[in-house]
């Protein structure tokens, strides 16, 4: 069986891209109109609905980098995980009726469309459609930058490709993302959503319980062996310290429902009474795949330090030495399955609000709308996924800086404009608009500089917590807004 | 007080918090440093329980952001429509989160320099009060959701309402056209 690993490893990934295209094909045939293409015609089940919110909240991160963290920090990068019910809560609490309601109320496309609707300003959703686009440039480069690195991992492994190139297995990533994002729009990404969801859940399940077998002693004997080397680094605040890991709580927690990928999903839900069946979905779902970030970091830390694994040229590549060493090829063959299915998931929904962004909602805002939607909505999607690929390729640090960039600022950005605005009546647009200025200002700058905050107080944290003070502070200083009769009715709801 | 005001009051707290931490003395050897004999790892520094200003600092940036967390669920909806037993369970999650918090600071006080620490569901114990406490206390919150949705996240009442306002729109655009 090992030595049909790398071939096992191949079908497994190429399986899972054919059924992309599959689902593309079927797509394409309920995309009729721009409101398919941008909202799923507001028809989504609730099992497809639950799946498309927690996939979409973990990126390839959670595959990658999560297991990375935890073996290089210890328990540090667990306060990005043990705060995700409660941001669920806060999302679902804040933001699913709401969103629900206010997008049937006005038709809406999108989440800057919403954001004009509750303030009536189209500054207001010009700037949410800026910080969106900014947001979904850095992070949809990564992302692709990210599945191309891995297909050349796993094609380079094989006989015959061993000499492919990053440029070539960036076409192949991007040909596949587009396919079905094309051809499907938000209906082809929420469904390959689903299969990806489930992969990820099937995954991380099998890996976790490989994991516990990997020592004899399970989990107790690889907190002992870590313990034995360090305390601190199994203790509650890992390597990390107590105040940059409250810093993650807060900004992972809040922050959760200020992502425009994963909160536009709660616009296109069937009945707001699904809500209450999505909810615990979602948070099963998250609670299972992140069974791979959390038991992986820490088995590799201790195969390690135990002297049974040679030590790792970087910490990144934990979760590939594990599958590679320790996992049964059909499970290796999974994971990676489960890795494109977790960075593809982030993708499309990043290329789906993107576009909106730039073919609906920046013209909307400035004063003209085009004709032929779906069609700009298609041909959007694709030059916005070649300049995805090219910032990608050829911007060096910029794309790293825009990447990190992502969740602080799109946090900063939304939670105040949207989960707090939508929820209190004397939130002005003023205020929103500040806020949305200074949490670009802040994160950019402090990556761009690269500023140190102190005991590694997370960046975005701050500008989450110093955007929502002056969102506060202004509308307390400001006179009441009007408010569009209908839509505070909504709000009193 | 006004839910606003709070959170207003929390938000303002959390971040005179983290600039008085800022500015207090930094403890010697408290960062992480890169492992001695592993590069790829980092390995901890002394912990805050040797210091009682920043152990006090960092456990009040802590219980501050769980009020925050706590101040915008209730901003959502606050108590409206609830019996006095589902005010309770909702009061009583909230403590709860508060009071796990707590006995993890608590209970990590001594974790670095104490004896060996016992072991709870094959993590160490201040570990398994983050892991087991923190991570899924919420649930409180996210059965009352699903529990109490029709009563109190979205009455019938409500929906009747909603759906009479998109009727009315529908007409009002219709006329216009």
């Amino acid at each position: 069986m090992e030595e049909l690993r790398n071939p096992i490893i191949l079908g497994c990934v190429g399986l899972y891209m054919l059924l992309c295209i599959v689902v593309g094909i079927w797509a394409l045939r309920r995309t009729k109109s721009t409101h398919d293409f941008f909202m799923a015609g507001r028809d989504l089940g609730i099992l497809v609905t639950a799946f498309a919110v927690f996939s979409s909240t973990l990126s390839g991160f959670g595959f990658v980098g999560g297991p990375g963290l935890v073996y290089r920090m210890g328990m540090s990068s667990f306060w990005m995980v043990v705060c995700i019910i409660m941001g669920f809560n806060i999302s679902f609490y804040l933001l699913a009726k709401r969103l629900r309601l206010l997008s049937e109320l006005g038709s809406c496309l999108s989440l800057p469309d919403v954001v004009a609707l509750r303030y009536g300003k189209r500054s207001t959703a010009l700037l949410t459609a800026l910080a969106i686009l900014l947001g979904v440039l850095g992070y949809l480069a990564t992302q692709i930058l990210a599945m191309s690195v891995v297909l050349q991992d796993i094609l380079r492994a094989t006989a015959v490709l061993s000499d492919i190139s990053l440029e070539s297995c960036l076409a192949i990533s991007c040909f596949i993302l587009v396919f079905y994002s094309v051809t499907g729009g938000i209906v082809a990404s929420v469904y390959t959503d689903l299969i990806q969801g489930g992969v990820m859940i099937v995954a991380a399940t099998l890996v976790f319980f490989t994991v516990l077998f990997t020592f004899d002693g399970g989990f107790t004997e690889v907190s002992q062996t870590i313990a034995a080397d360090d305390r601190e680094a199994i203790g509650p605040w890992g390597t990390l310290g107590m105040i940059g890991c409250l810093s993650w709580f807060f900004v992972f927690g809040l922050g959760g429902s200020g992502q425009p990928h994963v909160i536009t999903k709660m616009m296109m839900y069937k009945k707001v009474s699904d809500a209450r069946f999505i909810l615990p979905l979602s948070i099963v779902g998250y609670l299972f795949s992140a069974l791979l970030w959390i038991s992986i970091g820490l088995v590799m830390r201790a195969l390690v330090l135990s002297g049974r694994h040679p030590e790792l040229a970087s910490a990144d590549a934990a979760a590939s030495q594990f599958l590679q060493h320790y996992a049964h090829p059909v499970l290796a063959g999974v994971v990676f399955a489960g890795l494109f299915a977790a960075i593809m998931s982030t993708a499309d929904a990043f290329l789906n609000i993107g576009t909106a962004a730039v073919m609906h909602d920046i013209p909307k805002a400035l004063g003209f709308q085009l004709a032929n939607g779906l069609s700009w909505a298609r041909i959007t999607t694709v030059l916005l996924t070649i300049l995805s690929a090219l910032f990608a390729l050829y911007s060096g640090d910029l794309v790293a800086i825009l990447g990190a960039f992502g969740w602080g600022t799109f946090a900063a950005a939304i939670v105040p404009t949207v989960t707090i605005g939508f929820n209190w009546k004397r939130a002005t647009p003023l205020a929103a608009n500040v806020a949305i200025v200074s949490s670009l200002l802040i994160n950019f700058l402090v990556k761009l500089y690269g500023i140190s905050l102190p005991y590694n107080i997370d960046v975005g944290a701050l500008s989450l917590a110093v955007s929502l003070l002056l969102f506060f502070g202004i509308s307390f200083l400001s006179p009441p807004p009007a408010i569009d009769p209908d839509v505070e009715a909504v709000m009193d709801m | 007080m006004k839910t606003s005001h709070l959170l207003f009051s929390f938000l303002f707290a959390l971040l005179a918090l983290w600039l008085a931490v800022g500015l207090a003395e930094v403890p010697a050897q408290v960062g992480s440093s890169v492992h001695p004999q592993f590069n790829s790892m980092q390995k901890g520094g002394v912990s805050f329980a040797e210091h009682p200003l920043q152990q006090g600092l960092s456990l009040s940036i802590g219980i501050c952001i769980l009020c925050i967390f706590l101040s915008v669920l209730y901003l959502a909806k606050g108590f409206r429509g609830l019996r006095t037993a589902q005010k309770a369970w909702l009061v009583t999650g909230a403590l709860l989160y508060l009071g796990i918090f707590v006995a993890m600071s608590l209970s990590h006080l001594h974790y670095s320099t104490g004896p060996a620490p016992s072991y709870f569901g094959g993590l160490p114990s201040p570990t398994a009060w983050m892991v087991y406490g923190i991570w899924f206390c919420p649930l409180f919150f996210s059965i009352a959701y699903v529990a109490w949705f029709d009563q109190w996240i979205f009455p019938p009442e409500d929906h009747r309402v909603f759906e009479e306002m998109v009727r009315r729109r529908q007409r009002e655009t219709t006329q216009n056209q």
